[in-house]
Formats: structure tokens, C-alpha cells, sequence
């Protein structure tokens, strides 16, 4: 197959400079909230062409002789930066980011290394930056591509379909690792799309081999459907109470009668194309439930439900959705113009998937639906109480399960260690954490820092201060080690503890201050760093007659300046964290002398700290607004299934200064913003509401 | 001719979900003959985890003919006919979990770059069968030492992946629409229908979404075009009568249904290899179904953890997997084909990787033989070596009897006589003096020890003298281990040791040496 999405660049052609906004105000949900940031107005025409043709004019040149010769794509192109596709526009809004650095690094007077621009050339990229390029960023809903459902999407989506998730018969005994979902199972993982996330499938299209195992699947979960317990789930389906003595619920579906059959499937149907089912296409297989020749009805019903679900209007997303400007064949028949309208509101029904799919990476339920189908969903107060719902929900967990897992890379905290309880109680400790943020609208500031932790007895030891307040935990008589679930507990006297970074897993994980620094940079502060050179070579030892600690070993290692210009934002993070062992334990006052651990540190803007609280403490303060922008970013790039683009820089930014204040002129992560009003934000965002034609 | 089968023996033999059985007409076009002349040969093995009680396990006294059935052997002793009974099966050290699994169908724990027996014997049967060998289990994997978890291995040595699930098993191998014409058919009409709406969803669709529909309907087309090509090529008839089996509520359900599916696939000749683990080694699973509430590795360590409810506990465990290979043996006894029994062309391989659970001795392992291989194996029989034999010259005895061209396996390069009733080297009693000496506080013994065969008391030895009140050992379990005391039951020793008085009794309490009259010190190797 060689079928590879049409990326939105293509869509994108051109469409800066000549686009003209037009929108219909009232046509947006909610008297589109997103009009506030500027870009939105009834009829302005928007130039957007000047921004370019002045960075062709005067930054250009300037890079052109400064930092080509490190920075071309036809030459050395360091760290894989090349600044000459700068010159085209759509080539400079799609590689925002690094327009960014570059500012940034320029700004700093980093680069070129040995000698840096002049003042006044900085000012002058400066000036263009902020007056030109910055404002060329307009906030725009990304257009509709559909996608396959991810495995995970796809499990719950089949469980919300039948009514029971699909499961595989094996014993779970103590310290086994089983995989009870038939679809994780029999499905290959989903590699991470251009996101990271998984859910992000565009770039993966469905597989032959795939399909078919989907089609095992879907027959495994008709089988259970129509199998000795129908009464429980037929009658589940179609929202039956069965009010007969049990033995009688027996002859309830033993036949399955003409009616029977047409509500099953007529319920399968609304389930699993999540919106109004096109009526050519339900109708067919209605009338061909009737039909008389070939196998008996519940033959017939299989044949149906089997292909009501394997349909692409199941097994992708986005599909069916109303879309600006859309030139179906329906729409050329009946000589309709689409008009000039580009952006739109997303139809009912595709806001709900959104929606559920965020929030529960599942199908829409019922109640969603309905609302849909009624056309209430984009009414604000009912928009925002649905959110509120879902998050309510205990489906809610997926956000930690799936969302935080992939963010966070958590899933490598299972090979730490294998015994399975183990692994299992370092794991569930940030899971656990970040579910009880949301369900309990927390601070956005306690991820990073609080004094609290979710524990159990296998992580108890890294709480020594505080672990006698866990209710007491015994074993029942004959279980050598079981998995125990997490509790709260408050940290009083272990203040090493407390928020995500300092999670005996998340520790261990990263073992060494390089992993734990890069992780933290790319993870916590959204610092994507180049591939290190190949031949960097292992830390030398100590010289003759000299004792010195791994940390001074390893800055004599990398003094070079190659290494230097990324380990300068790698090794102050990683290093604070040197207290911690390799698995995450905290080192005694004397241990700590004894190995020479030196946690200071000053980061690359100069701000210095003397461990790892005082770096928090400038991660929630001065460099809040950075580690609160990949937060967001983050949460935004997960909700929407795709990679963040230059169009959604602004939206990004609104979210941005609603959870942060002015201290002093810099911009501080408010210490009121919680995690729903994060998601709600999210929720409520331009590109998450809309779609482009 | 086709002889019928007896239905209601079937259901009655069976504890769980039975399969209503197939049309025969099929059988007779199925079960070509393989390699092996006249009906083919099948070969199953079933995985027992964390050894034994030994008292319980073995047999005492008898000879090949004329010997008694041990406590556990009660549930099968109506299948002696068809049994032969392998004793004095081992290695000489002691056997970690994962070691004792490997060994079970590898030969020795460092096996480790070679097929397991099952495997290399898969190749040589599969004839004309669909599936070349299902490798099967009942749990998860055992993360912490991951060779609890295998049994069968390919020809890197490395472990094949499991299954559970006896509905999945059963929809690959006979409800698969590659493979089965009904379903085949059926799956036809769904990818008809899924293309069908597929064009009128194209209808409603923009540019953007054709292309994604384009390529949805292109992965449809190659499954199409796949079973039509399977549909040319393969005019295979299966039974399409066979009732697909219920989900399973806990263990022995899932085993039973797991049994049926395994005895049908033998039967129709799907496959005709199947290796099954009754649980890792090594194994936490709790049977709550009889009433257990403790952990079975945790029971299997009945000397650090006696009590006499623990080991009835224990005992209900290793009954319950007896009963299972009984489940396994009345299957393949009521089911028939042309030729007879389907037992008949079988051999199942029933035992597990160690003796003693508690200090994993590797002597006198529980190995069953069942089925006569066609006729080349003797069965009705109890062979108890005169010494250790290790399992890879069985292995060894396996392959060639399935005509498999090997001549070493594991640490073996001669198979072990007497399965085919030739001649072998039988375990004798040799003549010896017995006597016991006391002292102050110290006793020298030269008898026969054994472990106590009272319930109340399975961490107690005794020494046999005779015309002497046995000597009874209660030490801790340093001296158990260090001397290896369950290695050397059933045998003539000699022991010196210090003694306490105990109601009127002097008992061995703190061991000084051990040594064996006639055999071989047990090794020390953890092997």
C-alpha cells in the first residue's frame, strides 16, 4: 500500500498568501469564543504575504552569510537544521518551530558559536519576528483528514458496540503479565504518529493483515453477542429489562424473531457509525435480514452485524463528518454550491466523537448522541456540562492510561523491574497521580510539585517519614507477593517527594542524569535536542592520583563545544536529580557526601539552584510559562490526533496566557489553573470546535 | 468402515463444556496416512508445574508387571492398560523452576540453542495436517524468570509464543474462514456488503475521505482475493458441526474446553502435535475452585511451609492435574477413527521437570507415558530404572520412535530402552546391613530412608532398620536441603547425627554427614 496521507501542507499551498477569511459569525458554536483572539472577524481580509517577503529581504541574507555554512541542506547541516528552506513560506510556517529557536538561540547570542550576531542584526530578527512572523500565524481549525481508530480506540469503541469489552481466557495469577483485551492481543502495537501519540494514526494506514484480524475479532465478539448468555446482552442492547424469573429469560432470544433482529441490528448500526446512518445503507441490510433465500435469520443477523461493524464508517474516524466546502457527489447532483465558506464549526456528531475519543478514547454513549442527534451540542452550557460529565466518568482513567503514558514515556517504567506486583506499584504511582489531578480538578501546579503521593506497600520504602500513616497492609495466609492498590498519602516529613518528577519510577526509568535531563527537557519543557554525534565515547576515569566524582568526570567528557551546546540544557536537570539512586531511592545526607553528589546547577538563562527543589521551584516560577506551553500543547496535539501546526500557535498561546499571570512582568503558571480548566480550554479551542475545508 | 463412536461415554467422561461431535464421513478422507505407515501418529504433552509430593507420587516396591498404583496415580488407575509408568527419571542436582521446565521436553536445562522434542517431532508428523503444532497454556507469563513460562521451543532455542483461550484456538483451527468453506462463504458475503456500502459512503464523502475509502477498499480486495485463491487451492473439509466451546469461568473449565479442543483437533486431524502447560512453573495461581486459598507455589514448599492443611491443599492440586490427563486420556479413548481408539496412535508425555516441590531434588521426576504410538510402545507397564536417567535419553527413545534422524539430544546420546518391552536395566534392591548405633546425644545409622507417608507429618524422615523402631529425622530445613534428604529416599544410607530425646523417643534433630550405600551422590549444580 503505498497510500500516505495527503498531508496538510499540500492542502496549504499557496493558501496563505491568497486566503481570505470570510465567516459566517453565526455559524460558530458558542459565538465562537476563538473571534477574541483577533484573527477571526466577519470579512477582514487579512494580508498575510508582507511577513515573508520581508524575511526574504532582510533576515534571509543575514543567515545566508552567517550560518549557512554550518546550517544548508546541501552542506553540513548540523544538528539536521537548515535554515535555506527558509525561503520558501509554506516551507517557514510549517517549520515554525524552528523560525523559533532560532530567534531564540540568536536572541541569546549562541549561535553562530565563535562569534555571535551584532546587537543591532539580533534586534533587526527580532523586530521581524515579532512584528511580521508572529502576527502571519493566524488561528485556524485544522481541515478533516480521516483515520483509522487506534487499537486502544478500537477496543473500546467494539466494547461500546456489543456491551461487554472483548476478553481472552487466561489466568491472571500473581505475578504474571497477561494481555486480557482480545483486540491488544491479536492487534500489533500502533507506532506513535508524528505526535507521539498513538492515537494519531494518519501516517499509518489500515494493513491487509490488520483488517483480518479485525474481522476475527469482530466475529469473536458475535459469537459471545449470540452465544448462551444473548438473553444478558441482547437485552442489554436493546435496552430490555427482562422482568421474567430467571429460567424464563432463557426463551427470551432463543428464536430471535423478525423484529428482534431489525432492532439488534438497527441498535449495532447507531452504535457503530456514531452518527445518522445513511439510509440506502441501513435500510439494504434491513431488507436483507427479510430476505428468504440462503441461511436462517441468525445467520443472516451475523452476516449483517459482522459488515455494520467492519465498515470503514466504524472503523475510522472523521469520515462521515460535514465539511466545509465539501464537493460530495451529493452535493455536485443537486447543483449546490458549497460557497466561499472555508472554516466551520465541526458538525454535532463529530464534536462528540472528538469529545469521547479525548476524553475516553471511546465512541460517544448514548447520552452524547442524543444530544447530538438533537442538534444541542454545541450549545456552550450543555457543551461544557457534557465535558464535566465525561471527565466524571470513571472512562476518564484513559486520559492517564493512554494520554499520560504516551506523553510521558511511563510505559517504561514496566522493565524496571520484573517482578510483576513491583513493576505494577511503580507503574499505577503516576497513573493513579495523574488520574486523581483531573478527577478531582487539581492545581495544574501539583503535577510538578506537591505534597502528597499515591502509594502502596511495594513503594512504601520511598517514603520512610510518612509511611506509617498507610492503613496497615497484610497479606492473606499462603500469597508469597500479590499487587496491592494504590492509597493516598499525605508527605509530611519526606520532602524529597511529591508531584511526578520525583516518582521512584519515573526515577528509575531514567537512570543515568543524561536520560533524566533529556527526558525532562524534551518531556517536562518541550525541548526537542538533535541526535548526539556517534562517536561521543565512554567517560573516562579519574586521572592518576586524582578522585574525582562522575559528575566532573563527565564535564571534562563533554567540554567540547559540540557536546557543550546541548549538554548546557541537559546536565543542570539531570544532575539536580543525582540524589536519587538508579532505582529512584533517596540518598542519605552521608551517602550523598560520600559519593560527591553535586546537585547545583545553573541553567543555560543563567537562573542557579542548589538542588532539585530549587529547581522545581523555577520550573513553577520563571520557567512556568515554558513548561506550561508544552502542557498545553501536549494535551491540544492528543485531543486533535494530530501534530500541532503553525496555525495552531495562536490557540495554543490563548490557552496559554487563561492559565497563567503577570509577576514582574513574566508570565507565571497561576497557581489556581486546574487540570479541568486545562481540558476545557482545550475542549473549547478553535481547532478542537472546527474544521477547514 | 467407520466405527461409531460411543456418544454418551464421551459426555459422561467429560467434566466441562463437551463439543456435540462431528459428522465422520470426513474422517476417513482426513486422516491419511503419514510418514509413519498406516494412521499417523500423534504426540501430546502435558506440562504438570512444581512437582511433587514424592510419598504421594510414587510407587513403592512392585515390578513391571506386578506393582500398585501410588496415591495421586488413583484418578487414572482405570487407564493402566494404557499406561507406561517411567520411574527413576531425573539428573542429579537440584532444579530451579525454569531449569526443571526447560528440561521437561529439552533434556537438560542447557538445552538452551535446540528444539524442544515436541517441535523437532512436529516437522516429522505433520503430513498433510493443517496446523503444524499448537503450543498451549492456562496463565500469563512469568516475567520473573521467563522460563517458567515455556515449554516448547524452536530451533533457536528460543520460547514459542502460547495460547489460552480454548474459543480462540477453536475458531483457528475450524472456524477459520481460510481454511473452512462455510465460513468462507460467509465472510464473502460480508466483504460484498462492506464494499457495497463502502461506494455509497464514497458518495457522501469529499476528495480527502475517497482516498482513505480507496485504500480501505483495496485491503478489502486483498482479502478477497486471498480467499478466493484459498478456495481453488484447498477443497479441505472440516466438520462444521463441532459446537464452538463456552467461555470458561475459572481454571478447570478453561482446561476442560482447552481438552475438548485438543482432542477434536487430534481427532480430525488438524494438527497432530500439541504441547500444554497446566500452569507455569513456578506458579501463584490460586484454585479457588477447591476451595484453595493459598498460593501453589507457596504449597509446593510443603516442608518450609507445613502444615497439614497445606499439604491437603497441596494434595488437592496434584490430584486435580491427575485428573486432568485422566480428562485428556478418556477423550482420546472414546474417541475412535478406521483403525481403532484414537489413543492408539497416540503418545502422550505426561509429568513435570522436578520431584521433590520443596527442594526441587531432580530425582525421580513424575513421567507418564500413555498411548501405543501405534504400536511401538508397550504399555500396562511400570519401569523403574536402577539408576538416574536423565530425560533427554527418553527424548531420545521419542524420536525414534517417530522415525526423527537425531542421535543426541540435550545431554543424551543413547535413547532409553524398554518402551517398545525391550529389554532395560531394572532397578534391583541390593542386599545390605542395616544397624544403628547411639551415643551421647549422637547416633550413627546405616538403613533405608524414607519420607513419612503420614499426612500429619510429610516434613518427617525416617530411617529404617531392621528389627529397630525406625529412626525418625525432624530437622530444619538447612539440613534437608544441604543434605539432601529427598534425594536420597527409598535408598540405603548411612547417617551420622546428633539426637535429642523427644517423648521417650530419641529423634534425629541436626544432621553431621550423610552418605549413599550404592548410588551416586546427588550433585550440588543447581541444574
Amino acid at each position: 500500500m503505498s497510500f500516505k496521507r495527503t498531508s496538510s501542507i499540500r492542502r496549504d499551498n499557496g493558501f496563505v498568501a491568497r486566503f481570505l477569511i470570510v465567516l459566517f459569525v453565526a455559524g460558530l458554536p458558542f459565538g465562537c469564543s476563538s473571534a477574541s483572539d483577533g484573527t477571526f472577524e466577519s470579512g477582514r481580509e487579512v494580508d498575510t504575504a508582507g511577513w515573508h517577503q520581508r524575511f526574504l529581504n532582510e533576515i534571509f541574507p543575514l543567515l545566508r552569510e552567517r550560518c549557512f555554512d554550518c546550517h544548508w541542506s546541501s552542506g553540513e547541516a548540523e544538528a539536521g537544521v537548515e535554515l535555506d528552506r527558509l525561503a520558501s513560506a509554506d516551507e517557514a510556517l510549517k517549520q515554525y518551530r524552528l523560525v523559533d529557536s532560532v530567534v531564540r538561540v540568536l536572541q541569546r547570542q549562541e549561535m553562530p558559536p565563535d562569534q555571535p550576531l551584532e546587537k543591532q542584526e539580533v534586534q533587526q530578527v527580532v523586530d521581524w519576528y515579532k512584528g511580521s512572523f508572529r502576527p502571519a500565524l493566524l488561528s485556524l481549525p485544522g481541515p478533516l483528514v480521516a483515520r483509522r481508530l487506534s487499537r486502544h480506540e478500537l477496543r473500546y469503541s467494539l466494547a461500546s458496540v456489543f456491551g461487554f469489552d472483548l476478553q481472552v481466557a487466561i489466568i491472571e495469577a500473581e505475578q504474571t503479565v497477561v494481555e486480557k483485551s482480545l483486540v491488544l492481543k491479536l492487534l500489533p502495537d500502533d507506532p506513535p504518529g508524528e505526535s507521539g501519540f498513538t492515537n494519531d494514526t494518519h501516517g499509518n494506514p489500515l494493513s491487509e493483515s490488520q483488517w483480518e484480524q479485525i474481522a476475527t475479532i469482530v466475529d469473536s465478539g458475535i459469537e459471545t453477542l449470540l452465544g448462551p448468555s444473548r438473553n444478558i446482552h441482547l437485552a442489554e442492547l436493546l435496552h430490555l429489562e427482562l422482568n421474567v424469573p430467571a429460567n424464563k429469560t432463557a426463551e427470551r432470544f432463543q428464536v430471535i424473531s423478525g423484529a428482534d433482529a431489525e432492532g439488534i441490528l438497527r441498535e449495532v448500526y447507531r452504535r457503530a457509525y456514531r452518527r445518522t446512518v445513511p439510509d440506502s445503507i441501513q435500510e439494504r441490510a434491513i431488507q436483507r435480514l427479510d430476505a428468504s433465500q440462503g441461511n436462517g435469520l441468525e445467520e443472516r443477523l451475523r452476516i449483517e452485524i459482522k459488515s455494520a461493524i467492519l465498515s470503514p464508517a466504524f472503523l475510522y474516524r472523521g469520515l462521515l463528518a460535514d465539511q466545509p466546502g465539501k464537493q460530495t457527489e451529493a452535493v455536485r447532483s443537486a447543483g449546490v454550491s458549497s460557497g466561499e465558506r472555508a472554516v466551520e464549526p465541526c458538525d454535532d456528531f463529530e464534536l462528540a466523537e472528538r469529545l469521547s475519543y479525548f476524553i475516553w478514547s471511546e465512541s460517544p454513549d448514548e447520552e452524547l448522541l442524543n444530544l447530538a442527534g438533537e442538534g444541542l451540542l454545541h450549545e456552550r452550557d450543555l457543551y461544557l456540562e457534557q465535558v464535566e460529565r465525561l471527565l466524571d466518568d470513571p472512562r476518564s482513567l484513559r486520559l492517564a492510561e493512554h494520554f499520560a503514558v504516551e506523553w510521558l514515556a511511563l510505559s517504561e517504567i514496566e522493565s524496571v523491574s520484573n517482578n510483576p506486583p513491583v513493576a505494577h506499584a511503580l507503574y499505577r504511582q503516576p497513573i493513579d497521580y495523574f488520574d486523581h489531578l483531573i478527577r478531582e480538578n487539581r492545581p495544574i501546579t501539583e503535577f510538578y510539585d506537591s505534597d502528597y503521593t499515591f502509594a502502596n506497600p511495594h513503594t512504601a520504602k520511598f517514603y520512610p517519614g510518612d509511611r506509617g500513616k498507610m492503613s496497615a497492609y497484610r497479606k492473606q495466609r499462603g500469597i508469597e507477593v500479590e499487587a496491592v492498590n494504590n492509597q493516598k498519602l499525605d508527605l509530611e516529613r519526606t520532602t524529597e517527594r511529591g508531584g511526578i518528577l520525583t516518582m521512584p519510577g519515573v526515577l528509575a526509568m531514567n537512570r543515568g542524569p543524561v536520560t533524566r535531563g533529556t527526558w525532562m527537557l524534551e518531556r517536562i519543557l518541550g525541548v526537542h535536542l538533535p541526535e548526539p554525534p556517534a562517536d561521543v565515547g565512554q567517560v573516562p576515569p579519574s586521572p592518576p592520583g586524582e578522585q574525582l566524582s562522575f559528575r566532573e568526570r563527565f564535564e571534562l567528557h563533554r567540554s567540547q563545544p559540540s557536546c557543550k551546546s546541548c549538554h548546557k540544557y541537559i546536565d543542570p536537570l539531570g544532575f539536580a536529580l543525582e540524589r536519587y539512586g538508579r532505582d529512584g531511592t533517596f540518598l542519605s545526607d552521608k551517602a550523598a557526601k560520600e559519593a560527591k553528589i553535586d546537585t547545583s546547577g545553573i541553567l543555560p538563562t543563567g537562573e542557579r539552584f542548589a538542588d532539585f527543589a530549587e529547581l522545581q521551584q523555577l520550573l513553577l516560577r520563571e520557567k512556568s510559562e515554558g513548561v506550561l506551553r508544552h502542557l498545553v500543547e501536549r494535551f491540544l496535539s492528543y485531543a486533535l490526533c494530530r501534530r500541532l501546526e503553525w496555525y495552531d500557535v495562536k490557540s495554543v498561546d490563548r490557552i496559554v496566557s487563561s492559565l497563567s499571570e503577570d509577576v514582574d512582568g513574566v508570565r507565571y503558571l497561576s497557581r489556581d489553573a486546574s487540570f479541568r480548566d486545562l481540558i476545557r480550554l482545550v475542549t473549547e479551542s478553535l481547532p478542537f470546535t472546527h474544521v477547514r475545508g | 468402515m467407520v466405527k461409531r463412536i460411543d456418544r454418551r461415554r464421551f459426555l459422561r467422561d467429560s467434566i466441562g463444556p463437551v463439543l456435540p461431535l462431528p459428522f465422520l464421513h470426513s474422517m476417513s478422507t482426513s486422516a491419511e496416512a503419514s510418514n509413519l505407515g498406516g494412521n499417523p501418529v500423534r504426540f501430546v504433552t502435558l506440562f504438570k508445574p512444581n512437582g511433587v509430593h514424592p510419598p504421594s507420587w510414587n510407587i513403592n516396591g512392585g515390578t513391571e508387571f506386578d506393582f500398585r498404583m501410588s496415591p495421586l496415580m488413583a484418578p487414572f488407575a482405570k487407564h493402566r492398560d494404557d499406561l507406561l509408568i517411567l520411574d527413576n527419571m531425573g539428573d542429579f542436582g537440584f532444579s530451579s523452576h525454569a531449569n526443571s521446565t526447560r528440561r521437561f521436553l529439552s533434556g537438560h536445562h542447557q538445552n538452551t540453542k535446540s528444539e524442544s522434542v515436541d517441535q523437532l517431532v512436529a516437522d516429522r508428523i505433520r503430513g498433510r495436517s493443517t496446523v503444524r503444532s499448537l503450543e498451549l497454556t492456562t496463565e500469563g507469563l512469568f516475567p520473573n524468570q521467563i522460563g517458567c513460562s515455556y515449554i516448547s521451543y524452536d530451533s533457536n532455542g528460543d520460547p514459542i509464543p502460547r495460547e489460552s483461550d480454548p474459543q480462540l484456538v477453536f475458531d483457528r483451527l475450524f472456524r477459520n474462514p481460510m481454511r473452512h468453506p462455510k465460513k468462507r462463504e460467509q465472510f464473502s458475503s460480508v466483504l460484498d456488503r462492506v464494499m457495497e456500502d463502502s461506494q455509497d459512503l464514497i458518495r457522501h464523502s469529499g476528495a480527502e475521505d475517497r482516498q482513505i475509502l480507496d485504500q480501505y477498499l483495496s485491503v478489502v480486495r486483498g482479502t478477497e482475493k486471498k480467499l478466493k485463491v484459498i478456495a481453488e487451492q484447498n477443497p479441505d473439509q472440516q466438520p462444521a458441526t463441532l459446537e464452538r466451546p463456552l467461555a470458561p469461568a475459572n481454571l478447570d473449565e478453561q482446561v476442560e474446553a482447552m481438552l475438548d479442543v485438543i482432542a477434536v483437533a487430534l481427532w480430525t486431524d488438524t494438527t497432530r502435535c500439541v504441547s500444554y502447560m497446566l500452569g507455569n512453573s513456578n506458579s501463584r495461581m490460586i484454585f479457588d475452585f477447591l476451595g484453595v486459598t493459598e498460593q501453589h507455589h507457596y504449597l509446593s514448599h510443603f516442608f518450609r511451609n507445613f502444615s497439614r492443611p497445606n499439604l491437603d491443599a497441596l494434595l488437592k492440586i496434584s490430584l486435580w492435574h491427575m485428573r486432568k490427563f485422566d480428562s485428556l486420556l478418556n477423550r482420546l479413548k472414546s474417541l475412535e477413527d478406521q483403525s481403532g481408539r484414537l489413543l492408539d496412535h497416540c503418545v502422550v508425555l505426561y509429568g513435570s521437570g522436578m520431584g521433590h516441590s520443596d527442594n526441587h531434588t531432580a530425582t525421580r521426576i513424575p513421567i507418564v507415558l500413555a498411548g501405543q504410538g501405534g504400536g511401538r510402545i508397550k504399555t500396562g507397564r511400570y519401569l523403574r530404572y536402577s539408576e538416574n536417567q536423565e530425560l533427554g535419553r527418553l527424548h531420545l527413545s521419542l524420536l525414534r520412535l517417530f522415525d526423527v534422524d537425531v542421535s543426541t539430544f540435550g545431554d543424551s546420546n543413547s535413547p532409553l530402552p524398554g518402551l517398545d518391552g525391550s529389554p532395560f536395566d531394572a532397578f534391583q534392591e541390593k542386599q545390605f546391613e542395616s544397624w544403628v548405633r547411639f551415643g551421647t546425644g549422637e547416633v550413627e545409622v546405616q538403613g533405608r530412608l524414607r519420607l513419612s507417608e503420614d499426612l500429619n507429618e510429610a516434613r518427617i524422615f525416617y530411617v529404617d532398620v531392621a528389627g529397630e523402631p525406625s529412626l525418625r529425622i525432624d530437622v530444619q530445613f538447612r539440613d534437608f536441603h544441604h543434605f539432601n534428604l529427598a534425594y536420597h529416599c527409598g535408598t540405603p544410607i548411612r547417617l551420622r547425627a546428633q539426637v535429642t530425646e523427644k517423648n521417650g523417643q530419641r529423634v534425629v534433630t541436626k544432621i553431621d554427614s550423610l552418605d549413599s550405600l550404592f548410588g551416586k551422590k546427588p550433585g550440588t549444580a543447581n541444574g
